[in-house]
């Protein structure tokens, strides 16, 4: 040993026991954090994947553009691709027709295939003479065709001859029509159709650079060229997908997700300071000895923070696996029960995003929960410390009122209510996991309306069975997380627990010395644990209720119009899990009173 | 007539080479109404003895009988009901709950008893310890000297077979020590208290009964006239 600080991987392995419960809330807030993070990263990244396959890639579509304004527009630093697109007969009401069959006639440059990769050259090369034409591998199979063959359009205005360069995949539109289509470039199109060149069909579409302000770029192209903002469409699907949309819909929801993760990383903070707290008050009489030996106030804060970063050397990677393999998991399945909604998922991706968050709130948050534990250690008195009298307790202000009740219920209500500062604490820390629960509890309205029809409620026979995979799947993330939130307060009210009872053993052990017993000492802090309760699930609702009212007039009543309603189900269940939580609470407090050697607590 | 029975009673910690005999066959008996002093070095037993007597650690051996009661023999919330009952108990730190006034800290192991307090009793024992001005304080708001007449009055609320006192004066300076083996005299005598106190002052076993000595666990009598003995 070089230094005091050298202590803490020693005591680490001592202390093993009492630790255990911390590292555990630093690997359950860092897998959290990063394992919501990652799961959003990757969802966005196969929407996005999804939307460029069935919409394209691109991000804007101008109507109406003249021939100079389009070379503009191309010349421009932002845009990376653009390409003009006109159509025909796309309504197949024209007259349009190969032999009989009514034909869509395209045309457009050949950036189209980067912007549009769901459209596929199957065989041979862009029509880059006039007169070239790709077909559609229907009419390919039809007619028996092969690339240089020629084939006649029949047009209201007389026939055109074309010579085939190659072959496209057909589109779903195409396919249900029963219909033909004829792609050739802008330049040819525009010789066959000179008019199109001013019809509303005629579009460009454009694709910016990555790390572009897309919002500002429209804006500023629209301001200097021009432009009525009329004659602009989004790609609404992939600027949703990559948080460039201007959908004010899109946004909320992203708001929603961002007030959420805050609330589960501030959770994680609570979860880790209670733990802390708890495993300081337990190691009192450690930290006194400390002090005896000569240690300042400043170094054993020092020491208590130093420690907490040390858990953190393998909770975090921990935590990090953990939820990166969950994100491949749950990757992988999207992918098996939804292929039509996941089939784009990344397959074993890791999100940068997700681990750079996971690391950093979860050094932000056990650095920031392990401010309060450091001071309280630093201020333990060496004298009293060693004695094993703990100073974690808050001080009595006030006598209990005994007589109406037996004692021990009055000194356990008195323990939780007697300090308002431990109360609140105690009982914010109850409330803030109903707080959440309830927040989150929007994803299963959000579900219930968003996959209308899909439920298995729903009367529709003919659903099919992926619409019902989708529907469990949803089903399954959402219950899944509001199971995990279920565990925090689990974690939450385990912990608050443990930290009080550890801060007043001292007293336990005195009150076993003059004749209390382990049952009267049970109902004692069933008393306390109880005020928590009843004060954590007041707080909790009073909180919780109007937190779901605006997250449901924000993500359910501006989207569907639906009447807000008290969440009757999710109160039910976290009111329950949280009793649940306290009786289970008390076991291994009260293991640790029946165990307990008065003589060495009272330190007689 | 016997109150307490000590019988061959033997306390180990640790094994093997780390074995350590705190009591060594200690047999010994208290009398009604009796006050003993156990006086011993620092960690020649004592303190183990009295723990083991108050029914807060286990003897590795022997027996302990209370009023005839065999200690070790009853299970372990039946013991605790019985401590309650029968012995008091007296610390150096004096061990008082925080959170409950000077009257309420008396009266503790009655209502964890769920006994309705004697008025009268109450009153006598406040005026006894001359704690009635200060019946409503908190622990916290009295002196070293007052806290330990609270611990005092708390051991005789309950008229124990039996109190226990481990240096009651451990932590007063010489004019509240005085107080207090007054006090405890005057149980001894007015209510006919069974007192065992553990002292290293030589000055307080002047005015006990009869005083023992452990060395090494071993318990000697040494009889009621001590000083001579001792000198």
């Amino acid at each position: 040993m070089k230094n005091y600080l050298d202590l803490i991987p020693i005591s680490a392995k001592i202390h093993r026991r009492q630790t255990r419960m911390t590292r555990w809330c630093i690997v359950i807030s860092v897998f959290l954090i990063s394992a919501i993070f990652g799961m959003a990263d990757m969802f966005l990244r196969s929407q996005k994947n999804l939307a460029v396959m069935t919409d394209g890639a691109w991000h804007v579509m101008f109507r109406e553009l003249k021939e100079e304004e389009m070379a503009l527009l191309a010349a421009r630093p932002e845009v990376e691709t653009l390409t003009r697109y006109a159509a025909v007969n796309y309504a197949l009401d024209k007259g349009y027709e190969v032999e009989g069959v009514q034909t869509v006639l395209c045309g457009f440059d050949e950036t189209f295939f980067a912007l549009f990769p769901g459209a596929r050259l199957l065989e041979g090369t862009f029509p880059e003479e006039a007169g070239e034409a790709l077909v559609t591998e229907s009419m390919r199979d039809r007619k028996g065709l092969f690339v240089g063959d020629e084939v006649e359009v029949a047009t209201p205005d007389g026939s055109l001859p074309f010579r085939i360069s190659g072959f496209v995949q057909d589109t779903s539109m195409l396919l249900n029509a029963e219909a033909f289509g004829l792609f050739m470039n802008t330049g040819t199109f525009l010789s066959c159709f000179p008019d199109a060149a001013f019809s509303e069909d005629f579009v460009c579409y454009v694709a910016f650079a990555p790390q572009c302000r897309i919002q500002k770029a429209i804006g500023d192209i629209c301001g200097q060229m021009r432009i009525p903002k009329e004659k602009v469409s989004e790609n609404a699907k992939l600027m949703g997908s990559m948080m460039q949309s201007s959908d004010q819909y899109i946004w909320m929801l992203y708001m929603i997700a961002f007030i959420l993760a805050v609330l589960v990383a501030v959770s994680g903070m609570m979860m880790i300071l209670g733990s802390m707290n708890s495993s300081v008050a337990r190691r009192t009489e450690f930290f006194g000895m400390m002090r005896c030996l000569g240690a300042t106030g400043k170094q054993v804060r020092r020491y208590v923070r130093i420690e907490a970063l040390f858990w953190c050397l393998k909770a975090i990677p921990f935590g990090l696996f953990t939820s990166v393999v969950t994100v491949w998991g749950l990757c992988r399945m999207l992918q098996v029960l939804t292929p039509k909604w996941f089939s784009e998922m990344p397959g074993f991706a890791i999100s940068v995003p997700g681990v750079f968050f996971g690391i950093l709130i979860g050094l932000l948050t056990v650095l920031a929960a392990s401010r309060t534990p450091a001071r309280k250690a630093s201020e333990v008195p060496p004298l009293t410390a060693v004695s094993g009298n703990t100073d974690t307790v808050f001080a009595a202000k006030r006598a209990v009122h005994t007589g109406r009740m037996h004692v021990e219920t009055v000194l356990g209500l008195h323990h939780a209510a007697g300090s308002r500062k431990n109360l609140i604490l105690l009982t914010s820390s109850f409330a803030f996991s109903i707080i959440l629960f309830l927040g989150f509890g929007i994803g299963v309205d959000f579900m219930e309306h968003a996959l209308v029809g899909l439920s298995p409620d729903a009367s529709d026979a003919s659903m099919i069975g992926e619409a019902r995979a989708v529907y469990f799947t949803f089903a399954l993330f959402v219950y899944g997380f509001l199971a995990v939130i279920a565990l925090i307060a689990v974690f939450n009210v385990i912990n608050s627990t443990a930290m009080s009872v550890a801060a007043r053993m001292q007293q336990y052990g005195v009150m076993r010395a003059v004749g209390i017993s382990v049952r009267q000492l049970q109902v004692m802090i069933a008393a306390e644990i109880l005020t928590y309760l009843i004060g954590g699930l007041a707080e909790g609702i009073l909180f919780g209720l109007p937190l779901h009212y605006y997250l449901y007039r924000q993500a359910i009543s501006a989207r569907w119009g639906d009447a807000w309603h008290v969440p009757v189900a999710e109160c039910v269940v976290i009111v329950a899990v949280m009793i649940v939580s306290a009786v289970a609470a008390m076991a291994g407090p009260v293991r640790r009173i029946r165990d307990m050697s008065v003589v060495e607590t009272i330190g007689n | 007539m016997d109150i307490m029975e000590v019988n061959d009673l033997c306390k180990t910690y640790g094994k093997g080479e780390a074995k350590v005999e705190a009591l060594r066959h200690v047999s010994f008996t208290l009398k009604k109404g009796e006050f003993a002093a156990v006086i011993g070095e620092s960690g020649s037993g004592k303190s183990t003895l009295l723990n083991c007597i108050g029914a807060l650690d286990e003897p590795t051996d022997g027996k302990i009988l209370i009023d005839g009661q065999d200690l070790f023999a009853m299970k372990e919330e039946e013991r605790t009901i019985f401590r309650r009952r029968n012995i008091g108990f007296i610390f150096q730190a004096f061990h008082l709950i925080p959170e409950l006034n000077v009257e309420q800290n008396i009266i503790f192991p009655l209502l964890l008893d769920y006994r309705k307090p004697d008025a009268g009793r109450v009153e006598e024992i406040l005026e006894v310890l001359g704690l009635r001005e200060r019946r409503g304080h908190l622990p916290g708001q009295l002196s070293g000297g007052q806290q330990q007449r609270v611990a005092i009055g708390r051991a005789l609320i309950t008229r124990p077979k039996l109190i226990l006192a481990d240096e009651p004066t451990g932590n007063l300076d010489r004019k509240n020590s005085q107080d207090v083996m007054e006090l405890l005299t005057k149980a001894s005598g007015q209510f006919q208290q069974t007192i065992l106190m553990i002292t290293h002052n030589p000055n307080l076993i002047t005015s006990v009964d009869r005083v023992m000595q452990v060395a090494d666990g071993s318990l000697t009598d040494l009889g009621g006239n001590v000083n001579e003995k001792l000198s």
